[in-house]
This record gives C-alpha cells, sequence and structure tokens, in this order.
C-alpha cells in the first residue's frame, strides 16, 4: 500500500462524464465546421450594406434571417463562423499533422540515432524551443505571405520541437525497459524494435499531448489572423473576425463577441479532454 | 555548478547565433531593399551601384560578418519607410510594453502562488475550486477573447473603466489583468500539480512522524520543495509575456512595441521586423540564463554537483 | 534473553485498518494484538502485503500525509503506558497525536533518500524533530544536539556532515539520519519499518550493529519490520509473523526458528535460502580438460570520459578474467555498484568493453557480421530481476515469448503457436497465459514468463541476473527450484548475478566475488564460503548470517 495513491490526480471523479460530453460537443462544432458549405444559409462573402450590423435574434432588432447576426458589410455571422471554424480546424490539423511527424521522426532519430545525432537534433530543438514562436511565425509570413500553406508549414514549423522532446525522452526511457533489452538479447534488429516495442509504447502519450496541445495550435492561426497577418480576406477566419469587429465593440458588440465565444467554446471543450486524458495517462514532455 | 552554468551559457550564445543567421537570412531572402526603395524601377548600372556601395555584391560569408560586425557596434539599420534607426522606434515605446508586462507578472505571481497552493492544500473547499475553475477558464481562452470580454463589460456595459489607450492610471488596469489572467492560471494550476506532487513524497510523512504542526510542515517541507519547479514556469511565462502582450496591445491600441512589430510584418519592413526579432531573442535568453541562475541558488541538488 | 516485564509499554488490542480505494475497500488489518516491553525487540515478520507496515503505521497514523481526504479507518485501541499515564493513540485528538509522534515514538522508513528533504540541510532536519518535541530549547542547543546525535550513529566529522544534503551522503549515512531524527528525542518505542532493505548486506550489518546501540543506550523498545528472517535472528527478542493482515504466531526468537508452530511460519523459513542447503549438485562439467564456453580476459568497461571533458575514466569493469565451462553454474556475487551487472550485460554483447577480450563459445561477440550476431543471440540469454519491465506492457506474454521463434525463425509460424504453449508449459504456467497482459500476471509469474522466453529459443547460456531479489522469498525458493530443475533437464550453462549469497550458495557451483568492478575471489562454491581468502569476502559473509549461525546465535543467548 503506497501513500502516493491517496493523492488524488486532478479531476478522476467527474471526468468520465466530463470527457464523452465535450467530445460530443467538439464533434458537433467540428462536424458543422465542415458542413459549412451545405447548411450555411448564405454564401460567407455575400455583402449586403443594407442589412449591415444587424444584432443577433435575442437582441431587439434581431432576426431568424441573421440567427447570429450581421457584420460591418452585412454578412451572416453564423455562416461566417461556420466557415471559419472550418478554416481553423482545417489549418490547424494540418499544421499539428505536420508538425508532429517532423517532432516524431526528429525525436526518434534523436533517441535511437547515435550520439551525434542526438546532440545535434537536440541543440536544434533548444534553440527552437528558446525562440517565441510568435516571432519565427512573424518571421515566415513576412518572408512567404500569407497563403494558407505557409500558415501549415510555419506552424508545423514552431510546434514541433515539444513533439521531438517527448518522444525522445519516451525513447530513452522505453530504450532502458527490461523487455527492449530482452529484445535486443533475442536478437531483434533496430527497426523491430522501434517498430514493436517502442513505438506502441509511445502512443498514448503522444495522442494526449497532441490532444493538449490542439487548442494551441488553434489559437496561434487565430491569433495571426485576429492581429491581420494570418488568413487573408475574403477567406472567413475566427480570428480575423474577432478583430475586425474590434471598430464596431461599442455599438455591436456581437461582430467581435459572437466569434469570440465560438473560439473560447472550441479550446475550452479541447481543455476539458486534454485534461482529462492527462488524468488518465500520466505523461512527462522531459527524458 | 560552475560547469552547469558555463553549459547553459554555451548553449545561450549558440542560441543567439543562431537566432541571428535566421535574421540576416529573412533579410537576405527579401531581396535587394531597392525595389522598395525606388517603386518606378531603376536602371542595372544604378542597381549594379548601389549593390557595390551596400555590399550585395561580396559573397555572403562576407556579408554575414559585415552584418555581425554592423549589430556588435549597435547599427541595426533604418526603416524602409520612415528612415529612422529602428532601436529608436522601439525605444519610444518599450516603457508601456515593460510598464503593462511588469505589472501583469507581478499581479499573477501575487495572485497564482496563493491559489494553487490553496487549492492544493483545501481539496474540495467552495472557494478554491471556483478559483480553479476560473483559472482553467483563463488558461483555455486567448487573451484577446478575454481583452475584448473585459472591454465590453468593463468598459461598456459597467462603463467603469477606460477601454484604450494609457494615459492615466485607470487605463492601465484592463490590460494588465488581461496580460496576467492566463499567466495566472498557468502559475496556479501548476503550482497546485506540484504541491500535491510534493504532498505525496515520503519526506512528508517523515516530516509528520516528528510531531509537526500541519501549517509547518506545509511552509517548510511542502511550499518550498514546490516552488523550486516553479520557477522554470515562471521563466516560461515570462518569455510567453512577449508574445501575449502583443495581442494586448493589440485589442486595447496601447503604445507598445508589439504595434511596431505587427506594422513590420505587414509592411515588410525587415529591418525593424530584423531588430525586434533579436531584441526579443535576447530577452528570452537572458530570462533562461536567469532562470538556469535561479534553480542554481534554488535548489542544492543542482547546486552542489560537481 | 530479556524477562518480559509485567505492564507492556504498548499494548495493541483489536487493531483493523481500512483503505477506502477506487477499486474498493482494503482490509489491510484484520484484528491484531500485540504487546511490546520496555527496552524489547520485537520483530514483525511478513511478505509483502501482510499488512504488517499498515499495522506499524497505525500507532502515529502515519497512514496518510497531511492535507488529503482521509481515506483510512483504524479500529481497536493502542494504549502506551506513558510517565505520566496511559494514552489510546487511536483515540487521541490531533493535536494530542502531534505530541506522541514528537515525544513517544519515533520512525524509520525504508527508502531513506525518499524519506528525507531533499533541499533541507540533514542537521536542520534532525533538530526539527527536536523542537517539536521540547520547544524550550533553543536553535543553537538544538544544532549542537544534532551533530552529536549524528556522531552517535556513527557518521565521521559529524559536525560538517550536519550541513550536507541528504544527496551528498551514501545510502548508509541517510539511513544513521532517519535514526538520528528517530532517536534525537529518546522515544519510548522506535519503530524501523524495513530500515535496511535496500541496503547492501556490509551496510546492513554495520547499520543494524548502530540501531543497537541506540537502542540499549536510550533504553527504547524497538517494533522491527521485516521481510528478511536472517536480520530478525540478530536483533529481536520475540518475533510476530503476520500473514494477510493478521498475527499468525508470535513467540520468542529462539522458538520461532527452533520450533515453529504455524504451518505459514515453517513455510516461511522452509522458503529461506540457505535453509535448502543442498549441495549444488556435482560439478559435471567444470573439469579443467573442457574448453571453457565463456572466456574473458582482461575486460574492463570505463565511462565518463568525454570528448569535451578529460575526467579520469570511472571503472565499471577493471581488467576481469573469467572462465566458464560447460553444464556449470556460475554466481557472480557483489554489492551494488560492484559492477557484477555490468559484467553480465558484457558476456551478452549488449555492452561492448573497452578493453580485453571476450570469447563466448570460441567466438568474439563484438566481432561479428549480421547472420553471425543473429545465431550468437541464441546461444546466449537473459533474465532480469525487474519482473515487470522485462515484458512489453502492451503485448500479451505469449507474443513476448513468440517473438524469439520469429526473429530467429524457429519452426514453421504454425507451430510457433505450439512451442510457445509447451515452453509456458516447461516453466510451470497454464499454457492459456499466453492470451494474457503482463499486469495481469503476479511477479512469480512475470518471472515464469520471462525464463520461459529465453529458453523457447533453446539457448546454450543463461544469464540471470538478480532473477529473485524482487520476489517474496516463498516465490523465491519456487523459481530458484525451477531454475534448478531446468539447468538439469537442459544441460544449460547458468552465469547467476546475486547480492544474496545464499541464493548463490544454493544454486551455483562456482561464485565469483566482485567489489569495485573486480574480481576479488573466485572458487568452488563451499570452499569459498567455508574458507574465504579475501579480506572482503570475509566481510561479505560477516555480515550475513547462515541458518545455522542463527541456530548459534540463539543457542548462545
Amino acid at each position: 500500500m503506497t501513500d502516493a495513491a491517496f493523492v488524488h490526480r486532478g479531476t478522476g471523479r467527474w471526468s468520465f462524464g466530463v470527457l464523452h460530453l465535450s467530445g460530443l460537443a467538439l464533434a458537433l462544432i467540428i462536424a458543422l465546421g465542415f458542413m459549412a458549405p451545405l447548411i450555411a444559409p448564405y454564401d460567407p462573402n455575400a455583402v449586403n450594406l443594407l442589412n449591415r450590423l444587424k444584432p443577433p435574434v435575442w437582441l431587439d432588432g434581431g432576426s431568424w434571417a441573421h440567427p447570429l447576426g450581421t457584420d460591418s458589410i452585412g454578412r451572416d455571422l453564423l455562416t461566417r463562423c461556420l466557415y471559419g471554424v472550418r478554416t481553423s480546424f482545417g489549418i490547424a490539423v494540418f499544421g499539428l499533422i505536420f508538425s508532429a511527424v517532423l517532432g516524431v521522426a526528429l525525436g526518434l532519430l534523436s533517441g535511437l540515432g547515435g550520439r551525434w545525432v542526438d546532440r545535434s537534433v537536440m541543440t536544434v530543438t533548444d534553440v527552437f524551443i528558446t525562440l517565441p514562436n510568435l516571432l519565427l511565425l512573424l518571421c515566415g509570413i513576412t518572408l512567404l505571405g500569407t497563403e494558407i500553406w505557409v500558415l501549415v508549414l510555419m506552424i508545423g514549423l514552431v510546434r514541433w520541437e515539444a513533439y521531438a522532446r517527448l518522444v525522445r525522452g519516451q525513447v530513452l526511457t522505453l530504450r532502458e525497459q527490461g523487455y527492449v533489452e530482452a529484445s535486443r538479447a533475442l536478437g531483434s534488429s533496430r527497426m523491430r524494435i522501434a517498430l514493436e516495442h517502442i513505438l506502441p509504447n509511445l502512443a498514448s502519450p503522444l495522442v494526449v499531448i497532441l490532444t493538449l496541445s490542439f487548442p494551441g495550435v488553434l489559437l496561434m492561426e487565430a491569433g495571426l489572423s485576429f492581429l491581420g497577418v494570418g488568413v487573408q480576406p475574403p477567406t472567413p477566419s475566427i480570428g480575423r473576425m474577432i478583430g475586425d469587429g474590434r471598430d464596431y465593440l461599442v455599438n455591436a458588440w456581437w461582430v467581435s463577441g459572437v466569434p469570440s465565444i465560438v473560439i473560447a467554446t472550441i479550446t475550452l471543450l479541447f481543455q476539458l479532454i486534454g485534461d482529462s486524458l492527462r488524468d488518465r495517462i500520466d505523461v512527462r514532455a522531459d527524458g | 555548478m560552475l560547469r552547469f552554468m558555463a553549459i547553459r551559457f554555451g548553449r545561450a550564445l549558440i542560441t543567439m547565433f543562431m537566432v541571428l543567421v535566421i535574421a540576416f537570412i529573412t533579410l537576405r531572402l527579401s531581396g535587394t531593399p531597392f525595389a522598395m526603395m525606388f517603386p518606378e524601377g531603376i536602371t542595372d548600372e544604378h542597381q549594379a551601384a548601389l549593390e557595390a556601395k551596400y555590399g550585395f555584391d561580396r559573397p555572403i560569408w562576407e556579408q554575414f560578418i559585415v552584418y555581425l560586425g554592423d549589430i556588435a557596434s549597435g547599427n541595426f539599420g533604418r526603416s524602409l519607410y520612415t528612415s529612422q534607426p529602428v532601436w529608436m522606434m522601439y525605444a519610444v515605446r518599450m516603457p508601456a510594453t515593460l510598464m503593462v508586462g511588469g505589472l501583469a507578472l507581478l499581479l499573477a505571481i501575487a495572485i497564482g502562488i496563493p491559489l494553487g497552493a490553496a487549492a492544493a492544500l483545501y481539496r474540495g473547499r467552495a472557494s478554491t475550486s471556483a478559483g480553479m475553475g476560473l483559472a482553467f477558464l483563463g488558461y483555455a481562452v486567448p487573451h484577446f477573447v478575454i481583452g475584448i470580454g473585459l472591454i465590453l463589460f468593463f468598459g461598456y456595459y459597467l462603463a467603469l473603466l477606460p477601454a484604450t489607450g494609457l494615459e492615466t492610471p485607470n487605463h492601465y488596469i484592463l490590460p494588465v489583468v488581461t496580460l496576467a489572467i492566463p499567466m495566472i492560471a498557468a502559475i496556479a494550476r501548476f503550482m497546485r500539480a506540484a504541491m500535491l506532487d510534493a504532498i505525496g513524497h515520503d519526506y512528508v510523512t517523515t516530516a509528520l512522524s516528528k510531531g509537526l504542526t500541519d501549517r509547518r510542515i506545509a511552509r517548510i517541507h511542502i511550499l518550498r520543495n514546490a516552488m523550486i519547479p516553479l520557477i522554470t514556469v515562471l521563466g516560461l511565462e515570462i518569455a510567453g509575456l512577449l508574445n501575449g502582450s502583443i495581442f494586448v496591445e493589440a485589442v486595447f491600441s496601447l503604445p507598445g512595441v508589439g504595434r511596431v512589430l505587427i506594422d513590420a510584418v505587414q509592411g515588410r519592413d525587415y529591418p525593424v521586423l530584423q531588430f525586434g526579432v533579436i531584441a526579443y531573442a535576447a530577452i528570452v535568453v537572458s530570462v533562461n540564463l536567469l532562470v538556469d541562475l535561479a534553480y542554481v541558488v534554488a535548489d542544492p541538488r543542482v547546486r552542489l554537483e560537481k | 534473553m530479556l524477562e518480559p516485564m509485567a505492564e507492556p509499554i504498548l499494548a495493541a488490542r483489536g487493531v483493523h485498518v481500512r483503505f477506502d480505494t477506487a477499486a474498493g475497500p482494503i482490509h489491510a488489518v484484520r484484528g491484531v494484538d500485540l504487546d511490546i516491553h520496555a527496552s524489547e525487540t520485537v520483530a514483525l515478520v511478513g511478505e509483502s502485503g501482510s499488512g504488517k507496515s499498515a499495522f506499524a503505521k497505525s500507532f502515529l497514523r502515519l497512514h496518510q500525509p497531511p492535507f488529503t481526504t482521509p481515506r483510512t479507518h483504524i479500529e481497536g485501541t493502542i494504549v502506551l503506558s506513558r510517565p505520566d499515564g496511559p494514552i489510546d493513540l487511536i483515540a487521541l485528538s490531533d493535536a494530542e497525536m502531534r505530541t506522541a509522534r514528537a515525544r513517544d515514538i519515533g520512525i524509520i522508513f525504508q527508502d531513506a533518500l525518499s524519506a528525507l528533504n531533499p533541499t533541507k540541510r540533514v542537521g536542520e532536519q534532525i533538530a526539527e524533530a527536536l523542537g517539536e518535541a521540547s520547544p524550550d530549547i533553543r536553535p543553537k542547543e538544538a544544532n549542537a544536539m544534532a551533530v552529536d546525535i549524528l556522531d552517535r550513529v556513527g557518521i565521521p566529522d559529524a559536525g560538517t556532515r550536519s550541513r550536507a544534503y541528504p544527496h551528498q551522503l551514501s545510502g548508509g549515512q541517510r539511513q544513521r539520519v532517519m535514526i538520528a531524527i528517530a532517536a534525537i528525542r529518546s522515544p519510548q518505542l522506535l519503530i524501523a519499518d524495513e530500515p535496511t532493505t535496500a541496503l547492501d548486506v556490509t551496510v546492513q550489518a554495520r547499520l543494524l550493529r548502530i540501531l543497537k546501540d541506540i537502542q540499549v543506550e536510550s533504553r527504547m523498545a524497538m517494533l522491527f519490520i521485516t521481510h528478511d528472517l536472517t536480520i530478525v535472528a540478530e536483533i529481536a527478542d520475540r518475533v510476530a509473523v503476520m500473514n494477510q493482515g493478521q498475527i499468525v504466531e508470535i513467540a520468542p526468537t529462539r522458538e520461532i526458528f527452533g520450533a515453529p508452530q504455524h504451518d505459514y511460519t515453517k513455510h516461511l523459513l522452509a522458503s529461506l535460502p540457505g535453509r535448502r542447503l543442498r549441495p549444488a549438485r556435482g560439478p559435471k562439467a567444470s573439469r579443467l580438460s573442457d574448453n571453457p564456453l565463456i572466456r574473458a580476459c582482461g575486460i574492463s568497461v570505463t565511462f565518463g570520459s568525454t570528448m569535451f571533458r578529460k575526467a579520469p575514466p570511472v571503472y565499471a569493469l577493471k581488467s576481469v578474467d573469467l572462465s566458464v565451462y560447460p553444464g556449470e553454474r556460475l554466481g557472480i556475487v557483489g554489492e551494488s555498484g560492484s559492477g557484477k551487472t555490468t559484467l553480465g550485460r558484457v558476456i551478452l554483447g549488449l555492452q561492448s568493453p573497452t578493453a580485453g577480450t571476450l570469447r563466448v563459445g570460441g567466438r568474439n561477440p563484438f566481432r561479428l557480421n549480421r547472420d553471425e550476431a543473429i545465431r550468437f543471440r541464441r546461444k546466449v540469454q537473459v533474465v532480469f530481476q525487474d519482473t515487470a519491465a522485462s515484458l512489453d506492457p502492451r503485448m500479451a506474454v505469449g507474443r513476448s515469448v513468440w517473438e524469439g521463434l520469429d526473429v530467429h525463425r524457429i519452426g514453421e509460424p504454425d507451430d510457433r503457436d505450439a512451442r510457445v504453449r509447451a515452453a509456458l508449459e516447461q516453466v510451470g504456467l497454464n499454457p492459456e497465459f499466453a492470451s494474457r497482459f503482463p499486469h495481469m500476471l503476479s511477479g512469480g509469474e512475470r518471472q515464469r514468463v520471462n525464463i520461459a522466453r529465453s529458453l523457447v529459443i533453446e539457448p546454450e547460456i543463461l544469464i540471470a541476473d538478480e532473477p529473485v531479489s524482487a520476489l517474496d522469498v516463498s516465490i523465491q525458493a519456487q523459481i530458484l527450484d525451477l531454475l534448478n530443475a531446468l539447468h538439469d533437464d537442459l544441460g544449460l550453462t547458468m552465469v547467476f548475478i546475486s547480492h544474496d549469497l545464499w541464493v548463490v550458495r544454493e544454486l551455483c557451483e562456482r561464485v565469483a566475488v566482485m567489489k569495485d568492478g573486480e574480481i576479488v575471489e573466485t572458487g568452488q562454491t563451499e570452499q569459498l564460503f567455508e574458507a574465504p581468502r579475501h579480506p572482503y569476502t570475509r566481510d561479505l559473509l560477516g555480515s550475513v548470517s547462515s541458518l545455522p549461525e542463527i541456530g548459534a546465535k540463539i543457542n548462545r543467548l
């Protein structure tokens, strides 16, 4: 009987319900976003100057024609939010995949390669960890422009180091495990050990850390767009909508407010899922 | 210990060198500035003359050395638009950024540490649960959403506080709070986890077996050990302040350095951007060194290593 | 032998301890009665999970750290006789309990490294215990007393060492600090919860002596908790044997060893390595005319020197010569850090030596091409100490056993399953186990799987690195029997690495003793145990007692 068993980790008691509820809610939002062209009531870029700054339906002057109101040039906010979710998720998902592939590959290389490989990869990783992400992003965008592929590429390039560190740390731990030693003693090749024993045991911490870092990636795109250096108009983006609505905060709060609520909801849901996943699987990023 | 610091210092130097390389490449890849300087076009001869004058015809490594020399002597170049020395553009806006950032950091430490510690020691109490719930919100929601929420509620709905600019002390309240909230959340969450970790250690049971009071155990044995890993988090948060201040300055239209940087990106004003990158990186690298030093002071296991 | 006085200083009656856990309540202690008299040492013996620690911790209500939701329920009475009248420890208020902890009972834990606060100087940690017991002592005096007691527990240069942090001390010194913390208040009762289990035998012996001295000097009673019966004989007046939350037998030490009453006690004693002194079977293979199967000449392994740092190299192995003959069982004995594990890894071909030559079956395992390397792997197999870590948690154990067959392409793919099942049967497991996962198995079962995995590819040499050290004694005996049987049936050559002299004595014909990376003595087991030549071997042997010696000791009492 160890005393540590009495120390509760976070939110174990209620995480079952929370995990599943937030998963469902998130799946719904994502599904709506990806079905935007099918279900959105308007064209996202349809300008209607007669209908500028209409409030949402629950406020005075709102109507079901535009349930979440309209922006400064009369575009339907519901439609634009749906499309915006689509854009943001698309960029975040591809950025995350790119960074995860990069990070896992470099982490494996570092953990399983020789000492010099390890040392060089880790030096580069340290430098990337030190540099503020936003600055790298700004440099890349200044150079390459604000095409969507640039955003994906840059997000991938600034996020990989966390995964590389995680994978390397895990590999170094796993490599010392008796079962890896035993497998080596059996005569298994490096490849076999990597595929049979190391990768499968890496999977769950990796899933947790990817889930945990997804909101960060999403917010990276949203933040850049908010600052006006991310997704460019007229492509709908949640961040850009919030940024553009700042000028109307006094008399039409919903232009910024509605997309703000959308992105806050999404990141909160992700955080809930990530937290309860982490409570189940203990993840440490350092080896 | 000296070896430890020497390694860290070496790593900091490597990092700064890499930053300079990145900044230089950004500057060079962006092409010669002549297209920007002469929108109506220039003759090839004129261009060649200018290239020779600015040294663009020399090999790339030679240019890099000249560039390093320039930076070492404090010559960071001028804005392509205003021709102002770039360091001056930042210098005039630095005080606002430092003031807001510094206040936010103090606020975050003053609230985050006690909140996290209380949440670990008094689990299950309504007040601490509520505090951690709020911390959770603050952790998940980005600066610009928090800022807009605060402006709408305190600035317009209650009309209590000014929403933009930095004219009076009252003007500082909303931006500082906005910048502090995610930090409070991060510090409190980390502190709580570190305290829980410390509580589970055997040395706490040893302390209990000595007949110490809960208060003393919490103060001497739990809190002190939980504070050591917090140093790293504080370092990360200080580095994160730079990111956050860009957003907060945008939301509240503050006269800080963030605007300079964003304008430089939008206008492709490379010398301005480049200075921002180098300066920010220098700050982050120094903070990391300070964190390492703090570790050496705080943790005897590091301090006494040979 | 001490005559128990009429009035015990501590009387436990009907103690029950229950824990609420996520998996349901655990009833760890089920109605225990125990008396401890002044100056008496009572040993509480049991295997892991017997509830011995949970019982002892209920004296001070230490089951849970502070600031956690209460999940422990203690019933019964534990009456402590204090000069100012008896108190029931279980019924005390929190404040009264604190006083009892500070003044009346001291406790020592197994793992001193984690039981000491890493960021406080050890002197402060000792003085802190004193401060709470007697608030009128000034800090300066408290520090002086801390230095004094450090000196008494045998820490050299106590004044300087009191300013050290725990990580700067050795394992033995840290445990001395723990003793100092518990003893500085001169409590009436000292609880020692497996205080020497994590330590090397020579350190263990010195520590026990100090503990005994301190106990006599301060006239404390002691409750000594251990799973190790050999220690018990050295220090206990009476022994209580605990199994599944209950004390099954309690008697004076000599009676426990001489005439155990309860079946469980008999079983424990029978499992003791060394009691089953059957001489390791005829060394049919150690004829010197045979060519050695493993021949190591001048093997050295160094660490520490890198391109950037010209440090004096740290020797893990220093010019080791060793031969192992076909069919022989060789024991390699040494304390932690002696290099015995490194030597095993070198023979396995997992660690290349920095100097020296190694021949296994006539070949150098570090000069092989890929095919030869794989063939070499089939010859030499290994079983490790940590049974849980040795099996991939995500693989059904059958698949772990199957892996070797696949690597070496042994048998047709179809009949590999049958081979896996046969291998599991061979190590005494139901073939059904093939589909189970490691966490569903007990430590002993996992070690059987590990053995099956190694043997399924039919190696010539099996290297067993502390294969039973992590197991309870009764399981240890079973695994040792299994290894014995496998050796006899398969004619395996075995290299058996252990810190436990008795385990080696039981299993091996020949022994090599290692210290600081060198082999200091080799010889036939009986010879070496009867007449050790090297002073270190003598020291090592003197640190532990065999059962015959225990018998002699008890008779002297």
